[in-house]
């Protein structure tokens, strides 16, 4: 250990550049440090911690940047990037549900039965919504009741980002079906799902609107095996047009229901 | 500073590692750049009380000069790859903080840039390495200090030259330690101003 620097450290701290020498000792010299500190005119423990608060932050995730390169407000963008329904995990067991129930269809397409990721989509949409936001499913849910983003507009937010992800993934395996795929027909039963999710949610919680959401899809495919016409009951034009008007009519609900009530989730006090 | 704050920056890491304090600056910017942060955690060590100093002479807001601070170490760690060697880490880092200073001012004050930070009122020379100390230095400042009144001139010895902290120093005279910081801070202004003129 070389000598304190003791005449220099009073000049050192109104911002002379110490010798080479005597910056090594300081580095090394908690002495000399206790005494800077006291010396400094801030406050150079706090500042280093803010340095290292820095570099210990998290990076943001491809999908957080790419949302940012798009537009959307970084803390948004982070809010929505965190959705549990959207990490890497949940989106390959979305994509593997929708893989399995089509793969029979694949190896042997029939042209009457009704197409396998129209059985899927609209379930897995639904089961987005438990898992896109909520005291139950997001490590973050605390932090973000205490942002000015409402709990409904939260859950949409999400909603939006989950959908459109699993959209993808639908016309990813409708495309891989080849002619034998439904050509986009899930497209509304899964939207008219996942809104009545959506409504239901806003009322109860995430998960209740999940399973009303699926529930309701689920009667809808047993009116379909009791049927003598299955392709009617889910593809034909009939039944394209009912399930636009449904997700009309729960848009309209959703969008009534937000304006009288406000922003708020009733479930959100079991965060507590 | 708190107990605790003090114990971040002196925290493990380095402390063990006997080889890393004897690394020059160059050594240290270059493993900065291959994102050694125990190298940060040193080169902080070593040149944040000038910077501090430096930093703080040219704005009359803490805050700014603690958070110019902060951005010029962080801006050191994401460029140390820029940096040329040559021994100029001193000019180097003193180069980033005065930039980020000025922004940082521009920022709070919209519609012009900062006297305080655009001016340079007090700056030794045009590098730091000009302004580097040496045993004259010693002389003045020694000079300097026996001019205090005999209250401060205590306070000065006790943390400067015999290394006590601001607690022990307060609790052997005997008075609440903002009275021992306040008296630190007269010395200081008081020691300026006689090595000013």
């Amino acid at each position: 250990m070389t000598e304190h620097p003791n005449e220099l450290l009073l000049e050192i701290a109104d911002g002379a550049v110490p010798p080479a020498e005597a910056r090594a000792h300081l580095g090394s010299c908690r002495r000399c440090q206790q005494t800077l500190a006291a010396l400094a005119p801030l406050d150079l423990g706090y500042a280093w911690q803010g340095v290292a608060a820095e570099l210990d932050a998290p990076r943001p995730g491809i999908l957080e940047r790419v949302l940012v390169a798009f537009g959307v407000r970084p803390g948004l963008a982070r809010f929505t990037a965190a959705a549990p329904s959207l990490r890497l995990g949940w989106l390959l067991a979305n994509l593997l549900v929708l893989g399995l129930v089509a793969l029979p269809m694949a190896l042997r397409p029939v042209t009457t039965a009704p197409s396998a990721v129209l059985l899927a989509a609209p379930l897995v949409a639904a089961a987005a919504v438990a898992f896109a936001y909520g005291p139950a499913v997001d490590p973050a849910y605390e932090a973000v009741t205490a942002t000015p983003l409402s709990p409904v507009r939260a859950l949409l937010v999400r909603l939006a980002a989950v959908l459109v992800a699993n959209t993808l993934l639908a016309g990813v395996v409708d495309l891989a079906l080849g002619d034998g795929g439904p050509r986009v027909g899930w497209l509304l039963p899964m939207t008219a799902a996942a809104l009545l999710a959506v409504l239901v949610a806003s009322r109860w919680t995430p998960a209740v609107g999940a399973v009303a959401g699926m529930g309701a899809w689920l009667l809808v495919l047993a009116g379909w095996r009791a049927s003598d016409r299955p392709v009617a009951w889910l593809t034909g034009p009939t039944a394209q047009a009912a399930y636009a008007t449904v997700a009309l009519v729960l848009l309209a609900l959703l969008v009534r229901s937000v304006a009288r009530q406000g922003w708020a989730l009733p479930g959100g006090s079991e965060a507590a | 500073m708190t107990g605790v704050a003090r114990a971040e920056v002196e925290g493990a890491g380095l402390a063990a590692r006997p080889a890393a304090g004897a690394a020059t600056d160059d050594e240290l910017v270059g493993a900065v750049a291959v994102g050694d942060r125990a190298a940060l955690e040193l080169l902080y060590r070593r040149h944040a009380p000038w910077l501090a100093g430096r930093l703080a002479a040219r704005t009359s807001s803490v805050e700014l000069a603690e958070e110019a601070l902060q951005d010029t170490f962080l801006a050191a760690w994401r460029s140390a790859g820029g940096y040329r060697g040559g021994g100029q880490v001193t000019a180097w880092l003193w180069g980033i903080a005065r930039r980020r200073l000025s922004s940082l001012a521009r920022r709070q004050r919209p519609g012009g840039l900062s006297l305080d930070a655009a001016a340079e009122p007090r700056d030794p020379g045009a590098t730091p390495e000009e302004a580097a100390l040496g045993q004259d230095a010693s002389d003045r400042v020694r000079r300097a200090v026996a001019t205090l009144p005999p209250e401060q001139r205590a306070v000065i010895a006790a943390v400067v030259y015999e290394g006590k902290s601001i607690e022990t120093t307060a609790r052997e005279a005997a008075v609440p330690e903002g009275t021992i910081k306040s008296r630190l801070h007269r010395a200081r202004l008081h020691i300026r101003k006689e090595l000013g003129s």
